[in-house]
């Protein structure tokens, strides 16, 4: 028995218990996912974590998924991805044959006005026209795409959306187009997957037009989502008719600046901030200097800033540089390797980040971005379910005997774990 | 906004009804409430000319140009289109009061300021919930708000979140070190803002109490990064700055195309994939090495794989090259640049571009959106509102103020 994926199994908390679901905004609320997309699947541990009740219907053997990198073996000996774990703690997991029609009878069962079906382009012809609920699609392209539902990677879901272009910023692109953590666009889009699924719900009760629609559908196009998130500057592309590059994407001066010991990140917008980094730096002539007057002269002359920022900064340990900027309100960052940042003691402050035993050992789990208030407080969840690890209970749950789970099982269309 | 009624069954008004009080000003926070505007939420900006969105004036702080109208952004007009705008001297006493009764009678109010400072306008959650306890309030900050005593206060923008969150640890290349990332880290955080407004707001139709969102931008980076952090937690070797290596995929990297800055990505998992590369691209010599018919074998030459495939592909279109893989079942895409996915057709398939009106401004293609819905919802079709353009409309209406009121608190150089 896997008791570390259990949903109900709490992280170790700050002391006060964690609330109960039943007292979370979505409790009540039931998402089945089928054959999601990787976004899909981020957009259901949101949900999960507010405490909707989602269950993973995932074909005999569990999903592709759960052999994707990187793996890492159990106190069982069980391989299992982390990737995987991350995006579907806090679910729960049912494996039956997706091609026979026991599938539209189980999904048939949790028809109601506010359910929904998590799926992607692909899977979504398997859901009945029957389902009364909302029908929730999220691919990397949406529907209208002349490919139909090509094959994608995280790279190319990025590259497609238009950022990838732009990192890594620098002077002369020299370097090719890269992309972020191997998750982070799909995490991005599986907020905004996770906005269009609690938005319909909540019109869902109170739009007349949508409460007499028996299954509204959503298409959300992954691609459509990371433009969204690059509004600060589309205007700019359209307005000035001008392109956005690796070599114009950047700030003036600042960004990623190296230190003795690391690196800091940094970004000064405003008149305040720019008196607060040359006091700082000792710069004070630079105030009265009609070079850096303006935002404008800031920019014709960023050369001269940033070999100054950089000789600063050089010299300086990250500790030192953070200190005397942000005394003087400079917006300024300390660019943190992962195990840095799980030493953050003002992420454990707030119980964002706790701590769990599981199956792989002890971990650090991450809740809902919300602070304190017990509504965004439920336990963490820490693991992924195994496959099917929910079917029998399911199924009980829905009045089935264990004669009759017994007979799908031996039939081949549910698996028990 | 306009609504469409495909079947004469009536329209969507989606969030019709629900009032939004918007103080938000930097990136993150005016995301979040485009995000409720677009699905019919009546949002009202509280700005001035001294304290305006940021949206308005980044041509001059970003140094772009010297363009100095607050009405003139094409930035703005996009991430404020539909929105109200209201100007008010929170600096005045009775600009305050005016603006906490209209807290009184909001929704949603939404800040991105420093935490404690709404507290000190009168219009934290803990003193507009006392009048108005169906309210929920949503803040977005650096860290979000920490325990009494602990003073660390970290002011920032998406550089900052990316950094402390992580993200600039895992990306980059080893050669040009850790990198950053811009508007998507303030927009993710603003997208996240708005899953928990949505969640608070359906939990108000049982409860009919308000809720209180303190959103932190670090975590939400943190939350994109989770799985790699999971792994560090555990003592693994995980994030770095690698540019394009992840297993398991090999090749999996962007490939030169014809013309200036022009890439192809291509991942590369099984072998099928691989023989329908090497055949697109007339890889002739790659496809007939038995070596590399095994993921083994490519992982371990992915650095020496390079330069045969780029230079193939460097004589490819790279739309036409991603066309040609993706219709081979080859996971593959054009580096697309922001102002190619403006004739994009996938997106303009899905209808995602509509054409904004502003008076100032010619016509101005924005994204709606990222998601249809069937019965579809209202689309936009105003740009963002000039600085001050719906004072009197806004206090009539929230507030009950006639003309003549208004007309003396103008007066009173409250409208600035």
């Amino acid at each position: 028995m896997n008791v570390a994926a259990s949903p109900a199994a709490p992280a170790a908390t700050l002391g006060t218990a964690p609330t109960p679901v039943a007292a979370l905004p979505m409790a009540g609320t039931t998402i089945l996912e089928l054959g999601a997309s990787t976004a899909g699947q981020f957009a259901g541990r949101l949900l999960a974590s507010l405490g909707a009740r989602v269950i993973k219907i995932e074909p005999l053997g569990g999903e592709p998924e759960r052999r994707g990198p990187d793996m890492v073996r159990d106190c069982n000996g069980r391989q299992r991805s982390l990737a995987f774990e991350y995006l579907n703690a806090g679910k729960q997991s049912i494996a039956i044959d997706l091609d026979d029609g026991f599938l539209a009878e189980f999904i048939l069962k949790f028809s109601a006005p506010d359910a929904v079906i998590l799926s992607s382009p692909k899977y979504a012809p398997r859901v009945p026209a029957a389902f009364e609920g909302v029908l929730a699609k999220v691919g990397p392209y949406g529907e209208a795409h002349n490919h139909g539902d090509p094959p994608t990677t995280p790279l190319t879901r990025y590259q497609a959306g238009g950022d990838g272009s732009l990192i890594p910023p620098g002077p002369e692109p020299t370097l090719r187009p890269t992309f972020p953590g191997t998750l982070v666009g799909d995490c991005f889009a599986g907020a905004g997957a996770a906005v269009s699924i609690l938005g319909t719900l909540y019109m869902k009760k109170t739009d007349a037009r949508l409460k007499s629609e028996p299954q509204p559908a959503i298409d959300f196009s992954q691609q459509a989502h990371l433009l969204m998130i690059q509004k600060l500057f589309l205007g700019r592309v359209w307005g000035e008719k001008m392109e956005l590059t690796r070599a114009n994407n950047r700030y003036a001066f600042g960004g990623a600046v190296k230190c003795k010991d690391g690196f800091v990140s940094m970004l000064v917008l405003e008149e305040h901030q720019w008196k607060g980094l040359c006091t700082a730096m000792g710069r004070k002539e630079w105030l009265t200097d009609p070079r850096f007057a303006t935002g404008t002269t800031r920019w014709e002359n960023q050369a001269v800033i940033q070999a100054g920022l950089e000789a600063w900064c050089g010299t300086r340990s990250v500790a030192d540089v953070l200190a005397a900027t942000r005394a003087l309100s400079v917006p300024i960052g300390h660019i943190a390797t992962l195990p840095e940042v799980l030493q953050k003691e003002y992420l454990r402050e707030r119980g964002y980040l706790q701590e769990a035993e599981s199956d792989l050992g002890r971990i650090v789990t991450m809740g809902l971005p919300f602070g304190r208030d017990p509504m965004w407080q439920g336990a963490h969840a820490v693991l992924a379910p195994g496959a099917g690890e929910h079917t029998a209970a399911i199924l009980r749950g829905l009045a089935r005997s264990d004669a009759d789970i017994e007979l799908l099982e031996r039939l081949g269309v549910v698996q028990c774990m | 906004m306009h609504v469409i009624d495909i079947d004469g069954r009536g329209a969507v008004e989606g969030l019709k009804g629900i009032r939004v009080l918007d103080f938000t000003w930097a990136g993150a926070g005016p995301l979040a409430m485009a995000l409720i505007r677009m699905m019919g939420a009546e949002v009202v900006k509280v700005e001035s000319a001294t304290r305006p969105d940021m949206a308005r004036a980044m041509a001059r702080l970003y140094g772009w140009s010297t363009e100095n109208s607050l009405d003139r952004s094409p930035s703005f007009n996009d991430l404020g289109a539909e929105k109200l705008s209201v100007t008010l001297d929170l600096r005045q006493p009775k600009a305050r009061e005016i603006a906490q009764r209209l807290a009184a009678r909001a929704d949603v109010i939404c800040d991105n300021m420093r935490p404690g400072k709404m507290e000190t306008l009168g219009l934290g959650y803990e003193q507009v919930s006392k009048v108005n306890p169906r309210v929920v309030c949503c803040s977005i900050s650096a860290t979000g708000r920490l325990d009494p005593g602990n003073d660390l206060d970290i002011p920032g923008y998406a550089p900052v979140f990316w950094a402390e969150g992580g993200g600039g640890s895992v990306t980059g290349w080893p050669e040009g070190g850790p990198s950053y990332l811009r508007s998507p880290v303030d927009l993710n955080a603003g997208t996240m803002a708005c899953v928990g407004i949505l969640a608070a707001l359906h939990a108000r139709l049982t409860t009919g109490r308000g809720a209180f969102i303190d959103c932190s931008a670090i975590e939400t980076v943190v939350a994109a990064v989770g799985d790699e952090l999971m792994a560090a937690s555990l003592g693994l070797p995980a994030g770095g700055v690698r540019g394009n290596e992840r297993l398991p995929y090999a090749p999996n990297d962007a490939f030169p195309c014809k013309g200036k800055d022009q890439w192809v990505a291509i991942s590369i998992h099984d072998n099928t994939q691989w023989r329908s590369m090497c055949e697109v691209l007339g890889a002739t010599e790659l496809a007939a090495d038995m070596a590399l018919l095994s993921r083994e074998g490519r992982w371990k030459r992915r650095n020496e794989l390079y330069a045969p495939i780029a230079a193939l592909t460097a004589t490819w279109d790279a739309l036409t090259l991603e066309e040609a893989l993706q219709a081979r079942g080859v996971p593959a895409a054009q580096s697309k640049s922001l102002r190619t996915l403006f004739g994009d057709e996938a997106l303009n398939a899905r209808g995602f571009w509509k054409l904004l009106k502003h008076p100032l401004m010619e016509d101005q293609k924005v994204g709606a959106l990222a998601w249809n819905l069937m019965p579809p919802m209202p689309e936009p079709d105003r740009g963002g509102a000039l600085l001050g353009e719906h004072n009197a409309q806004v206090l009539e209406e929230w507030l009950g103020i006639g003309h003549a009121e208004f007309e003396q608190l103008k007066a009173q150089n409250l409208f600035v």
